[in-house]
């Protein structure tokens, strides 16, 4: 275990967008598909809109956590501390203000959703259109269920992390330790034949 | 992963998971070595989405067998 090691920082502070690129992409598929096809003006928008909001906030949550885990790390190389302490409880950074944090999200949204506009979905046909409007919504519901099941877990099961049995002494002994004061305990019994029996 | 199902093509979509896969795998290995989990803890996680992808795939090959029917006829 290294918390100063820099492979990482970089995936713990930049490596946990694919779930969430998995969610927009999801969205921008169901509201292209919706837009397209549904003649209900009124229908269209709200779903549209809903879409929209809820991707809105799972963006903006990676967004605060990708900045707070950025300051902290940034912190923590300040005052010399190992960079990676980045996501130890009470150690995290300012996070942005939600104005700042909802802004950079709005902007993310906007230039993957030109992207795929302007280089795939435009061209798609019909047949292929609802294909991805099919994989999309599975994708979405079957991944958010692991995601929410996974957090569930965490939340319930209560799990210590290794940094806090290395670094802070838990109330556990490594395995390796044990050996050592096995064989120093049998070294100094007085009864040979048992250590090697 | 998730994201091989949006390639139309069977071998685009494997790359795809290749490249999920590699990057779950660095991913995994980078949080074993900052100390946030324990091997066991990434190694059961890779197997509770590896379970989620499977059906995933399943349910999709399903709802768009008709779909895939219809594209391969029309070309």
């Amino acid at each position: 275990m290294n918390q100063d090691s820099l492979f990482g920082t970089i995936f713990q502070n930049y490596g946990l967008f694919p779930p969430t690129l998995v969610l927009i992409i999801s969205m921008i598929i169901f509201n292209f598909y919706i837009f397209s096809t549904l003649e209900n003006k009124f229908a269209k928008t709200i779903i549209i809109l809903i879409a929209f909001v809820f991707t809105l906030i799972k963006t903006n949550a990676l967004v605060s956590e990708t900045a707070q885990y950025i300051m902290s790390t940034s912190d923590n190389i300040k005052k010399h501390k190992p960079m990676d302490m980045a996501n130890n409880e009470g150690n995290a950074g300012h996070a942005l203000s939600l104005g700042v944090s909802f802004f950079i999200s709005l902007i993310i949204l906007v230039v993957i959703t030109f992207i795929c506009y302007q280089f795939w979905l435009k061209k798609v046909d019909n047949f292929e259109l609802c294909r991805l409007f099919k994989v999309s919504l599975i994708s979405f519901i079957v991944l958010f269920i692991g995601l929410e099941l996974v957090d569930s877990m965490k939340e319930l099961w209560g799990r210590v992390r290794p940094y806090e049995i290395g670094l802070k002494g838990g109330q556990f002994t490594n395995g390796s330790q044990l050996m050592v004061i096995q064989d120093i305990v049998l070294s100094h019994l007085d009864i040979p034949e048992m250590v090697h029996s | 992963m998730f994201l091989a199902f949006y390639f139309r093509k069977l071998s685009s979509q494997k790359v795809m998971f290749g490249i999920g896969m590699a990057y779950g795998i660095l991913m995994a290995i980078s949080q074993i070595r900052i100390g946030a989990y324990f091997t066991s803890d990434v190694i059961m996680s890779l197997f509770i989405m590896f379970l989620f992808m499977t059906f995933a795939d399943f349910m999709i090959n399903k709802v768009t067998a008709n779909i895939e029917s219809l594209m391969n006829h029309n070309q």
